[in-house]
């Protein structure tokens, strides 16, 4: 071999070639300056390639420092709840201005281990309307994972009311008297997320097809005051 | 927890990279990775367990992107004249910014014809084996080793001028 083509000066950057040809590329760069300039030059556009994406692996996006939630946000100290009192608040509320106040702090129950049975995947708060969309809806009905409309209603209510007021443990019920439909959602733990969110992990048992599905989720409280579910867990049994 | 629920979740950080650099936006790269998990969440009886998941993934947000670009430009009756295999330069190197940054970078791997760029996401940033590539995205290996030279000196090229 006199001259190396590109594909192969390439293959040898990347560590593709064969011990032979990889040998006699070796030999032609021991003799070229040039050629070894056009390698230095491959491996350095290479390393900006390989470094010019990496800001997406940790999302900047709001939606998606919670679906990374297991990985990243529980990382910061659970946040001590407020006492069992009527009235105290599981986390501290918003006053107007939107600034947190500072609670006083009573003790905290412990966290449930909620993620030893349940398999959690990160799917963004909007999956009902994705998987809508997509047509999977009928399983996931089935599964109890998408709610009607009216049922959707029902248990957001239940949720924003119980992820700002209640403490973790407490069972909060919901129920749309028009379908029957209904469930339980308990929150279990409540941690501050690396943007200083308040995020709370919570068990969502709904009673949609005659049997109790278990879900869970983490939902954080936005800026403007509103919970959003971030991350779902699916049942064990795979439920979809 | 099934094991490979927690495995297809550590993937996920790789996924939004390889679909943002796909996509070029934040975005869309979350919702490529949603609508991949939705996919291979209700495919995951077609995986083979002792292959690899992460091509499998990848596969699968990769022809989640190439169905949206064809669903979008038979919307918009807009054809793709650009022929995959196309050199890039002159022109649209010169369009981005004079300096030399990961932003210029990703700028001009996002002007790259799109065949060319999932190649390059690939094996250089995801670090897939030349013959995964041909595999996960069922072209022959000679294509891809072709697309990706053409993109890597491209690159250089494109780097050289703005370092200079």
């Amino acid at each position: 071999m006199n001259s190396i083509d590109d594909i192969t000066l390439v293959a040898y950057v990347d560590g593709e070639l064969d011990p032979a040809t990889c040998a006699e590329v070796e030999t032609l760069l021991a003799d070229s300056e040039a050629l070894r300039q056009k390698v230095r030059g491959l491996r350095e556009s290479t390393a900006l390639v390989r470094a010019a994406f990496n800001h997406a692996l940790y999302g900047t996006t709001p939606e998606f420092d919670a679906s990374r939630a297991r990985a990243v946000l529980p990382f910061r100290d659970p946040v001590p709840e407020a006492g069992a009192g009527r009235g105290d608040r599981a986390i501290p509320p918003q006053d107007a201005t939107g600034k947190r106040r500072q609670p006083i702090w009573r003790g905290w129950p412990s966290a449930l281990p909620l993620a030893a049975s349940l398999a959690a995947l990160v799917i963004g708060a909007s999956l009902g309307h994705y998987f809508t969309e997509r047509g999977f809806d009928r399983e996931l009905r089935n599964a109890g994972f998408i709610l009607s409309p009216q049922d959707q209603l029902a248990f957001q209510k239940a949720l924003a009311q119980g992820l700002e007021r209640e403490l973790s443990g407490t069972r909060i019920a919901w129920t749309n008297p028009d379908t029957g439909h209904g469930g339980e959602i308990v929150p279990i733990r409540t941690f501050q997320a690396e943007n200083g969110q308040y995020c709370r992990e919570f068990l969502d048992v709904r009673r949609i097809t005659g049997s109790a599905q278990d879900h869970g989720g983490i939902a954080c409280r936005g800026a403007d005051g509103v919970w959003r579910v971030r991350v779902r867990y699916l049942p064990e049994n795979g439920g979809v | 927890m099934r094991e490979i629920h927690r495995e297809m979740v550590g993937l996920l950080p790789r996924l939004r990279r390889f679909a943002y650099g796909l996509s070029g936006s934040l975005d869309e790269a979350d919702d490529l990775v949603q609508s991949t998990f939705e996919r291979a969440l209700s495919r995951i009886d077609q995986w083979q367990a002792g292959t690899r998941l992460d091509s499998w993934m990848y596969r699968i947000l990769h022809s989640i992107r190439i169905n949206r670009l064809y669903a979008e430009n038979s919307r918009n009756k807009k054809r793709d004249d650009s022929d995959p295999d196309e050199q890039i330069g002159g022109d649209s190197a010169r369009e981005i910014e004079a300096k030399l940054t990961l932003e210029a970078v990703r700028q001009f791997i996002w002007k790259l014809p799109e065949e060319q760029r999932a190649i390059l996401l690939l094996i250089v940033v995801e670090g897939v084996s030349y013959k995964e590539a041909s595999d996960l995205l069922g072209i022959p290996i000679g294509t891809v080793t072709s697309r990706l030279a053409r993109a890597r000196l491209a690159i250089k090229d494109f780097v050289e001028m703005k370092g200079a």
